[in-house]
């Protein structure tokens, strides 16, 4: 059938006054004529005219009609609309603001943190290939560690045995120091020692120059590294000539080999506590096969061969784990643990994003549900308008389209406005977010975040509209115009909406409720050391000037010297892992006396946290020593057999308290346990962490140590005369950092003062839109019984009975929304159950304290109009309607 | 008006066409010479006439010309297309179909 074209179509909007007009003389004319033809058989021309009208019908329904059928007419149909829309809405100013902001408050909320989320947990890595690569970890549940690091032996055994992966690079993070000697100052660099294959396993490397070349790791090979864009950029002025030439690093000569694009990262090789990017990658030499077999020391990086299903490489990887249980854990039920890469990097704030993306999406329902009920006010205000628009021939489809470009306007207005100040909430979201936020760099409100924010505003505008049209077709035309009282079926549909708001903030009440509850409980924990007053200082003995073993220890004895005799310190020590810092090391620790011991190696044995100190430390970090006594000066070399462990371990093998003076073999050596100390928090305040064992520093002779200096006032006074007292030592000491340990409580706890921050935002803004939908039926309800009210305080009813029977209303609303909500938090709380610290997800007396404060809140909202209705004058209320 | 039969749904189309068949005419025209030919038995209503037309006319099987009628007065005359003149003989053909198949069970009874 040949039909105008697209073109022409549009175009004729621009003729359409034309056409108006044509259509407009043809049916005077054809009316003309009808008045003539019955002037000719004998009717006067009066009522010839007015017959010829009445049997034509509407000519304004007719041209409408006429319209539609020339087609090309929905542009401008919309257009008109929206003129229409735009002059009917500029008379209702307050509700058109009232949308849109509530609309983009709602959209800027979700829009910033679904790009969080996306950008952490949803876009691949940028990484060939990501979802092939995974970490694996030792599995060694029999003494509580799920997920332990590997051994050397075992990266060689899935390097031959494991045919379906493409490879497997082992990882080890460290720290070194670049330059020093001749002027050069030295600088302290993270380092992560890698196999050969990594950048290549990984299929992202450097972009100028190469990464490492097969071979590169093996023991004898030139010594060569790989730097990341930062410290190029920072420390050699991105001198691009600098690839080849050699840099001292741990003061000898080492060869730049490639930089690294600012966009790479790789931060997954920490087992616990936060990850970290090094600046630094060197091969890691490959002795693999010669390491000792109980040293699980190595992060494992994996690649699945393209042709191989995941399902095929896990099964080989779990067989291969049933081999090496049996050749060398007796059984004990040792297995490989493969995490994806992609979930290992975002573990730790996966559930808080969760919950995060929860929780807005419930605010989002309740400003829908709350739009909805303003959509619904303003038909029933708009009924009789829109009843005689039909009247007067306007056809439902026209009236309905009408009312939805009304909405569709206002959403998107809401949806822009909401993407925009969605990119500025992003952006001071970042800003608050902890330094350690995975992949931060990723994240930005990019096309899919708007897709779905624009697809958001105009499901929620098209909802919106389609409610008072629902409405409005069943309403009859001539029952409306007749009384002006609103319909039944709408308040009930408000109700219904008003009691979803009132579940689904009782839902993010109890939720915010919990988190809270945890924060103050986490705030409350004993850690196990004293912060206040504590100055942390990080230092690395540089290897080109100290040679390892007792120069190292003996410049950290004079930098304590040194430090303690400052007007205000009180005590001064150093540690290789303060707490907090998921710095020590882990090591196999068993007390071949203790009365626990059951002769089984495998069980008596635990995996423990190990770690150095000198004599002071445990005073100026506030750590109590519980039973013997802590290192000494003496213990101050290689011959200081000593360890002091903390009341977990001793308690577990010495259950009955005879800990101190017993024998102790970590990694195989045997000291003497001289001391009991308080655990502290290692990891972060609610894991009470491993079992822990500090050795003098003597003992291992750790190069990098923080210092602890206890100051009598505020630690920060300090920095300037510390900073001078260690370089009196040694002036080319780089310091890597001062803080005070307060501030490694308050990171620890900055991720869950955010989550509880913006859960407590959206709640506080949920409660209010409940509170207003309360409000609004009440005084709805008020309004529709102001008669009867009147007459019943014209029969003298009491002022409180008035006020009740208003208030039997919302207050039967309020406790079926409590009941629905309280069954939705039973199910919500499994979702915040990784998020919550000694609390259950249904503690009855957080829930039973959201559920007054949500009683309170909607009953005070419904008070206000009650209260109104026993002001009311009994002559006027009888008046009214 | 209880003994004029209501127009069944799509017809209009086709008497339209057919009624165009003999000769160009104006809207008016139109409504006049269906009630005449049916015998007055047959009544537009006479406003839907005109969304009949431009809907027609949209999709190409009628064409309009304005021109001036017998009374002097300037009107707009519609005429068939080719594709119109297609169009009417393939809805005769079902249309006589559809009634003889009806006309057939009224008749079995």
């Amino acid at each position: 059938m040949p039909s105008r074209n697209r073109v022409s179509r549009v175009l004729r909007i621009f003729r359409r006054d034309a056409d108006d007009r044509e259509m407009d003389a043809e049916m005077r004319y054809h009316i003309e004529m009808e008045a003539a033809e019955l002037e000719r058989l004998g009717v006067p021309p009066q009522e010839a005219r007015r017959r010829a009208l009445a049997s034509f019908g509407g000519v304004q329904r007719y041209k409408e009609e006429g319209n539609e059928a020339r087609g090309g007419s929905w542009l401008e149909d919309f257009l008109r609309d929206a003129r229409y829309s735009r002059r009917s809405l500029s008379r209702s100013r307050g509700y058109a603001a009232v949308v849109v902001l509530t609309l983009a408050l709602g959209i800027a909320a979700n829009a910033s943190i679904f790009s969080v989320a996306n950008g952490i947990l949803f876009k691949p890595l940028p990484y060939r290939e990501p979802s092939k690569l995974m970490v694996l970890w030792d599995g060694l549940d029999w003494i509580g560690v799920p997920e332990a690091w590997v051994t050397g032996p075992e990266v060689v055994r899935l390097r031959t045995e494991a045919q379906r992966f493409e490879g497997f690079a082992a990882i080890r993070g460290n720290s070194v120091t670049l330059g020093g000697g001749g002027g050069n100052e030295p600088q302290q660099a993270s380092l992560s020692s890698v196999s050969a294959n990594f950048f290549q396993l990984l299929g992202a490397g450097p972009d100028i120059g190469r990464g490492f070349a097969p071979g590169e790791d093996q023991p004898g090979a030139p010594r060569v590294a790989v730097l990341s864009r930062r410290l190029w950029n920072q420390r050699f002025g991105a001198d691009t000539s600098l690839i080849g030439k050699t840099i001292l690093v741990d003061g000898m000569a080492t060869t730049v080999l490639g930089v690294l694009p600012s966009a790479f990262r790789f931060s997954a090789q920490s087992s616990l506590g936060s990850p970290s990017d090094a600046e630094v990658y060197m091969p890691l030499v490959d002795t693999l096969r010669a390491m000792n077999p109980n040293n699980h020391s190595l992060g494992v990086l994996a690649r699945v061969r393209p042709d191989v299903t995941m399902y095929d490489a896990l099964a080989e990887l779990s067989a291969l784990s049933t081999r090496i249980n049996s050749d060398q854990y007796g059984k004990q039920g040792f297995k490989f643990v493969p995490v994806l890469l992609q979930e290992r990097m975002v573990r730790e704030v996966r559930p808080a994003l969760l919950a995060l993306l929860a929780a807005v999406g419930m605010l989002m329902l309740i400003m829908c549900a709350n739009l909805a009920v303003l959509a619904l006010v303003r038909a029933a205000r708009r009924e009789h308008e829109i009843t005689v628009r039909r009247a007067i021939g306007a056809s439902h489809g026209r009236v309905t389209r009408q009312i939805l470009t009304e909405t569709v306007m206002l959403s998107l207005a809401g949806g822009a406005l909401g993407a925009l100040l969605g990119t500025w909430a992003l952006r001071g979201l970042l800003a608050l977010a902890p330094a350690g936020l995975p992949r931060r760099e990723e994240i930005g409100i990019d096309l899919a975040v708007l897709g779905v924010t624009l697809g958001v505003a105009l499901v929620v505008g098209i909802g919106m509209g389609l409610a008072p049209v629902f409405h409005s077709a069943r309403s009859d035309i001539s029952t409306v115009l007749r009384e002006k009282a609103p319909s039944r079926s709408g308040s009930r549909v408000r109700r219904a909406l008003v009691l979803a708001q009132l579940a689904l903030s009782m839902v993010l009440l109890a939720g915010t409720g919990l988190l809270l509850g945890s924060f103050v409980r986490l705030m409350r924990v004993d850690p196990g050391f004293s912060a206040d007053g504590v100055l942390t200082i990080e230092l690395m003995a540089s290897r080109a000037r100290y040679a390892t073993g007792q120069p190292v220890v003996d410049v950290f004895t004079r930098y304590l010297d040194a430090l303690r005799p400052l007007p205000g310190v009180t005590s001064a020590g150093a540690t290789g892992a303060i707490p907090l810092s998921a710095g020590a090391d882990q090591s196999g620790v068993f007390f071949p006396s203790s009365p626990t011991n059951t002769g089984n190696r495998q069980h008596d044995g635990m995996l423990g946290d190990v770690t150095a100190a000198t004599s002071g430390y445990f005073a100026a970090m506030g750590i109590p020593i519980l039973e013997g006594r802590e290192f000494e000066p003496g213990d101050r070399d290689s011959t200081a057999k000593v360890a002091v462990i903390s009341d977990i371990v001793a308690k577990r093998y010495f259950p009955k308290g005879n800990a101190v003076g017993q024998n102790v073999t970590i990694d195989g050596d045997t000291l003497r346990v001289v001391g009991i100390a308080r655990q502290v928090r290692m990891y972060n305040l609610q894991d009470e962490g491993r079992g822990q064992l500090y050795v003098p520093h003597g003992y291992n002779q750790y190069r990098y140590m923080v210092v602890a200096v206890r100051a009598s006032g505020d630690p920060m006074q300090l920095v300037t005369a510390a900073r001078r007292a260690i370089h009196s030592v040694d002036s080319e000491q780089a310091i890597v950092s001062m803080r005070p340990m307060t501030d490694q409580i308050r990171d620890s706890l900055a991720e869950r003062r955010l989550v509880l921050t913006l859960v407590g935002v959206f709640t506080a803004a949920a409660l209010l839109l409940a509170a207003l939908g309360v409000y609004g039926v009440t005084a709805t309800a008020v309004t529709q019984r102001t008669r009867e009210l009147g007459i019943r305080m014209a029969l003298g009813a009491q002022r409180r009975s008035v006020i009740w029977s208003v208030l039997s209303e919302p207050a039967k609303l309020v406790a079926l929304g409590l009941a629905i909500g309280l069954a939705g938090t039973f199910a919500a709380g499994r979702m915040v159950q990784r998020l919550l610290y000694d609390v259950s997800p249904t503690d009855p007396l957080t829930l039973a304290a959201v559920a007054m404060l949500l009683m309170i809140v909607a009953l005070l909202a419904s008070y206000v109009p009650a209260r109104r209705a026993t002001r009311l004058d009994p002559m006027i209320a009888l008046r009214s309607d | 008006m209880a003994d004029k039969t209501d127009l069944l749904q799509g017809t209009l189309d086709l008497l339209i066409l057919k009624t165009l068949r003999l000769g160009a005419l104006h809207g008016w025209g139109i409504s006049k010479r269906v009630r005449h030919l049916s015998n007055d038995v047959l009544q537009i209503n006479q406003g839907s006439l005109y969304p009949a037309l431009y809907r027609l006319e949209d999709r190409g099987l009628i064409e309009a010309e304005w021109g001036i009628s017998p009374e002097g007065r300037k009107a707009k005359f519609y005429q068939l297309t080719e594709a119109g003149r297609t169009h009417l003989n393939q809805e005769r053909a079902s249309w006589r179909a559809f009634s003889g198949a009806v006309e057939a069970v009224l008749r079995a009874t």
